[in-house]
Formats: C-alpha cells, sequence, structure tokens
C-alpha cells in the first residue's frame, strides 16, 4: 500500500473511530443547539399565554421599575444591578439584583467566606410593574441550552464539550483530508439502491455542503468552552503571569465604579440619560447600574446593534453630570473583544433576520442526521468485516438510536408538559425537567429490547408527530383568545411556535412514513422465511 | 478466528486508539503553545490583535497537528517528526528571547 493510501486508511479508522466515541455527545449539543436558537420565541411561547402583556398603557421610566422593585427586595447598592431593556424581541423588563443571602451568610459566618449576596431574576412588565420569578415556572428551553453547552455538567461540563467539540473539528479536517478528491466528482451523488451507500452519501453530502457552517460551529465552540487552555498559555508563556495585563489588553477589564459618598441622588436623571445616550448612539440591549440612589451612582449602558456585524458600543456615565467615564466600541476598538463578538453573532446567527436562524436551523439538523449516519456506516462496517464483535456492534447501535429518539420523543413531551401542566403545580419546572429526562433514558431503553430497528424509529415518530399536534391543540383550546390578542399586539413567537411545531409534526410523520412500509415488507419477508 | 482472539485483537485496536489518540492531543498542544510563543515574539501586531489570531489559530494548529499523527502508521513515527518540529520551535523561541 503506497504512503499516501496508507495514511487515509489510518485517518478514515481514526475518523470514523472518534466518531463513535463522542457522536452521542455531538448529537446531543447539535440537536440541543438547533432548538436553542430559537429559545427567546419558545420562552415566549411558554409564557406569555399565562402572562400576557399590558395592552394599555405608556411604558413605565426605568426608574420607577427599580424604585418599585426596591420597596420589596433589598438590593445591595454596592453592588451592580443589571437590567434587559424591553424591545422589538423583549416584552419585559429583566431586572437582576443582588440581595442577601440568609443561607450563604450563615454558612459564611462559618467558613470565613464572603459570599454574602444572591442574584435574583425578576421580569417586569414594562407597563404595569408587576413582577414575578424569572425561570421558576418555565425552564424547558432553558434546560435544553444548558444541555447545548454543558450537558447539565456545570464547568465540567462545558470542558467535556469543548474536547468533544476538538474531535468535532478533527473530524471535519481529516473528512476533508478523506474525501479530497471525491468532493467535487461525489458531490451530486445520492445513491438510494443501497442502504450503505444511501447512509455514505448522505454523511458526505451534507458533511461537505456544512462544511462552513459546522467549521464555524466548531472553531467558536472552541472558543467559548476551551479557551480557558491557551488563556492559561498566554498568561504563562507570554504574559509571565499577569493575568490583570492579559484580561486588559483583550478588554474585559471591566468597569470600575467609585466609593459610595452616602449623599443621596434623585435617580429621575437615569431616564432622560438613557434617553439622550441612545437616541444619540443607537439602542441598548441592557444596562449595568452601580451605587444605584447614590451619588456617585454610574449607568454602563451596552449597544443592541442593528442586526449586523458591525461593533456594538459599550458607554460607562455618571450620572451627577453625565459624564463619560469609559468607552468602547465607539472611537477605541478593542480586535480580540469585537471579534470574540463576531464570533458569538456568527454562533447564535443573530446577525441578520429571523430567516437565517430558520437555514441555521435545518443545516444544524442535517447535521445531527450526519452523524448519526456516520455511526451507522462504522457500525455495519464493523458488522461485515466482523472486525469488532456482535455485542459491541449491537450496543452502539441500540445506543445511537435509542438516544437520538430518546432525544426527539422526549422534546415533543417536554413541549407538551411545558404547554398543558397548571401553573399552580409546586415545582412546575422541575417537573417538565423530570419529565424530559425520564422520557429520553425510557425512549433509549426501549431501543435495547426491540429488535425491528426501523418499525422502533417510525413508532417513535409518529409518536412525536402526534404529540407535537396534541401540544397545538392544546395551546388553542387553552388560549385561543390570548393567543389572537398576542397576534394583534406585533408578538408573532407564540403562533409562530406552534407553526414551527405543526411543521415538525408533519415532517416527523413523513420520515416515520417513508420508514414503515420498508419495515413492515421486512416483517412479512422474515415471517414468510420462517414459515418456509 | 476464535472469540478469544477476536476479543483480544479488539482491545489491542482500542488501546492502541486511545493512546494514538492522546500523544496526538499532547503532541498538538505542546507544538501549538510553542508556535504561539513564536509568533508572539515577532511582535508584529498590536496585543489584543495578536490575542485573537493566536486564539483562532490555536485550535486549527492543535487539530491539524492531531491530524498529522492520526495519519500515521507508527506512534514512533509520528513522535520523531513532532519532536523535530518542537525543538526546532523551541530553538527559535530561545533565539528570539536571547539573541
Amino acid at each position: 500500500m503506497s504512503k499516501k493510501n496508507s495514511a487515509i486508511k489510518n485517518l478514515t479508522e481514526a475518523h470514523g473511530w472518534l466518531g463513535v466515541v463522542f457522536s452521542i455527545v455531538l448529537f446531543i449539543v447539535f440537536w440541543a443547539g438547533s432548538l436553542s436558537l430559537f429559545l427567546l420565541e419558545i420562552n415566549q411561547w411558554a409564557e406569555l399565554p399565562h402572562y400576557p402583556p399590558a395592552q394599555n398603557g405608556q411604558v413605565k421610566p426605568l426608574s420607577e421599575i427599580i424604585d418599585t422593585q426596591l420597596k420589596q427586595y433589598p438590593h445591595q447598592p454596592e453592588t451592580a444591578m443589571r437590567i434587559f431593556l424591553p424591545n422589538q424581541d423583549n416584552v419585559s423588563y429583566r431586572v437582576f439584583l443582588q440581595v442577601p443571602d440568609t443561607k450563604a451568610a450563615a454558612k459564611a459566618a462559618e467558613t470565613t467566606d464572603n459570599i454574602k449576596t444572591k442574584r435574583l431574576r425578576l421580569k417586569v412588565d414594562p407597563k404595569t410593574g408587576e413582577a414575578r420569578p424569572a425561570r421558576s415556572e418555565f425552564k424547558l428551553i432553558n434546560f435544553i441550552y444548558r444541555l447545548h453547552y454543558d450537558l447539565q455538567l456545570s464547568r465540567f461540563g462545558l470542558y467535556f464539550v469543548g474536547i468533544v467539540t476538538l474531535f468535532l473539528l478533527f473530524a471535519l479536517f481529516s473528512g476533508v483530508f478523506i474525501h479530497f478528491k471525491k468532493i467535487i466528482n461525489y458531490f451530486f451523488s445520492y445513491r438510494t439502491h443501497k442502504t450503505r451507500t444511501q447512509l455514505l452519501d448522505l454523511h458526505n453530502v451534507v458533511g461537505i455542503m456544512s462544511l462552513p457552517f459546522t467549521l464555524m460551529y466548531a472553531i467558536s465552540g472552541l472558543v467559548f468552552n476551551l479557551v480557558i487552555v491557551f488563556q492559561i498559555v498566554f498568561v504563562v508563556f507570554i504574559y509571565q503571569g499577569d493575568q490583570d495585563k492579559m484580561i486588559s489588553d483583550a478588554g474585559f477589564s471591566g468597569f470600575e465604579a467609585e466609593a459610595m459618598s452616602g449623599r443621596t441622588l434623585d435617580m429621575s436623571k437615569l431616564d432622560q440619560l438613557l434617553a439622550d445616550k441612545q437616541a444619540q448612539y443607537g439602542p441598548a440591549r441592557f444596562v449595568r447600574i452601580y451605587n444605584y440612589g447614590d451619588e456617585t451612582a454610574a449607568v454602563e449602558l451596552f449597544g443592541k446593534g442593528q442586526g449586523n456585524l458591525e461593533p456594538r458600543y459599550e458607554l460607562a456615565f455618571r450620572l451627577l453630570d453625565g459624564k463619560l467615564l469609559q468607552e468602547s466600541g465607539v472611537q477605541t476598538i478593542n480586535v480580540f473583544k469585537e471579534g470574540r463578538r463576531v464570533l458569538s453573532s456568527l454562533h447564535f446567527g443573530d446577525f441578520a433576520g429571523f430567516d437565517l436562524r430558520v437555514l441555521y436551523f435545518i443545516l444544524g439538523m442535517a447535521v445531527a442526521a450526519m452523524i448519526i449516519a456516520g455511526n451507522m456506516l462504522w457500525i455495519n462496517k464493523r458488522r461485515n468485516n466482523r472486525k469488532v464483535s456482535d455485542k459491541v456492534t449491537t450496543f452502539v447501535s441500540n445506543l445511537t438510536l435509542g438516544s437520538c429518539c430518546g432525544m426527539i420523543f422526549a422534546t415533543a413531551a417536554g413541549l407538551l408538559l411545558e404547554r398543558t401542566l397548571p401553573l399552580g403545580l409546586a415545582a412546575r419546572g422541575d417537573w417538565v425537567i423530570a419529565g424530559f429526562m425520564a422520557i429520553t433514558v425510557a425512549t433509549a431503553a426501549c431501543a435495547f429490547w426491540l429488535s425491528d430497528k426501523k418499525r422502533y424509529i417510525a413508532n417513535t415518530l409518529y409518536t412525536s408527530a402526534a404529540i407535537l399536534i396534541l401540544t397545538v391543540i392544546a395551546s388553542w383550546s387553552m388560549f385561543a383568545n390570548t393567543l389572537i390578542e398576542l397576534w394583534a399586539q406585533g408578538i408573532h413567537s407564540v403562533i409562530g411556535v406552534d407553526i414551527g411545531l405543526l411543521l415538525s409534526a408533519a415532517l416527523c410523520g413523513f420520515i416515520a412514513w417513508r420508514l414503515r412500509p420498508l419495515s413492515q415488507s421486512i416483517s412479512t419477508q422474515t415471517q414468510h422465511i420462517s414459515e418456509a | 478466528m476464535g472469540a478469544k482472539m477476536k476479543t483480544q485483537l479488539i482491545s489491542n485496536i482500542a488501546a492502541s486508539m486511545w493512546t494514538k489518540t492522546l500523544l496526538a492531543v499532547i503532541w498538538g498542544l505542546l507544538i501549538t503553545t510553542s508556535l504561539l510563543f513564536n509568533l508572539n515574539n515577532t511582535h508584529w501586531l498590536d496585543p489584543d490583535a495578536m490575542l485573537l489570531l493566536g486564539t483562532l489559530l490555536s485550535f486549527v494548529l492543535w487539530v491539524s497537528v492531531m491530524v498529522y499523527c492520526l495519519c500515521s502508521q507508527h506512534l514512533w513515527q509520528a513522535s520523531k517528526t513532532c519532536f523535530a518540529s518542537l525543538f526546532l520551535s523551541v530553538l527559535i523561541n530561545l533565539g528570539q528571547i536571547y539573541v
């Protein structure tokens, strides 16, 4: 064998082997990531029918909203409060306060730790000022989003997903090397006469077509999850241990407020300053307020951007006299900070319209399918050349199909639970998560019991489609009037998600319908053979 | 092929893949670190631009070295080339610092 062929053979072996080892995590990451592209819309779909925004009245100024909340919650003024402003995407103020944590304070007294505050998240109606705790009742899509970046395993999960992403980048590079000669010739081939060629062509064509997209995801994902490795390298070798200097060079040194003076300040100045600066620099996405109510109070504005990749401003002002204290993204551009933000925009697809996110969703789902197809190819190859025992191939095959079908079914069932569980149910959000996990495990376990895999996939898809349709029916039977009112108010995300669910149900049903006759004919053939 | 031999073969393949992969990851990280140091010592960009370039290049270089290592038939072949590249890069680093 020539050196070149031997290299490709070794690389193919490594591509397949590493792909199989990390495929299930990659599938979960792509599946959850694709759904998370619509995090905002799905959150609104879950919440707004229960808590529709007030239709009448004017949007209350920010200082009034904060003053009302401070009467109820003892925010520590020396810590910053963060507030996301209402806009066409967000219908409410999202307020983050730092309140005393009595449990942590008691523990700190024992352990001499300094953790005495905790973050309180609130959603406030901009017209009525009514507040409710955020994320307590509707947890599904945030849970799925965390599955995407840390598998719900906190810091360990974050780095683990980073390592898996490193192998995804390896799979992309090695895939290009393996198919380099055939990229053009085989690009348009999709041979449906054999399962193996069909899977291979699906894997190759989706791999090539989505290559720029997947490369971007792999590199940006690595920058988000595994940059710690090179941060350490930079600090140790390049900055000789001076971490602060590196953070400053990277543009993340942050704003430092003055110490509190103890003299009070009329905070209605905040509303005027916000209006003036937004008129001058463009809309802000959120603000951070330091020393609220004190003469030294300062506000940081973070620009929303105009739906493109241009720099976004970060400006800090003293409230007393409106003096600019710190600026970034207007005259001073930090290349690292802006580059990272551009990567982030590319990753989340928020630099263009809704249609771009739909395209991202389709590509994300196609890559998830490509990963499963790659796994099945590896299994079929090993089954044919008998290099791996049947037990191993059966186990990998069941695990792949089970986790894939489990995620699909659990997502559909999770959405139904999110829509139908009563608001008064204690720990409602936790019940939805528990249901999602239990359904994933139960569906995956079925793959190990059932021998007719195509029937198993078809049945899972049929049931998922039925559940999605049921979710939409539940949505309309419970909230028909509210949904129509929301649409009339210009909030299209709620009905939009319902339409998305119906389209997904149709797709699931179509795939199941294509699989079912095949499965039935295989079963009939098997029956005839056994009878003969 | 007997069942025992087959199990032995499978475990050998898996063990060799794990070892190969681990070594590829380590060589990739070492060579990338040294090359980033080379790049930084040229001082041809501002620190913020260098940080961005370094961050983006680092992962691409890391994975490229992994691809090279996993292309090779034997671990020692890849290790020899990787060691030579690392040695050269470290020499350049020392030259950039002290000369």
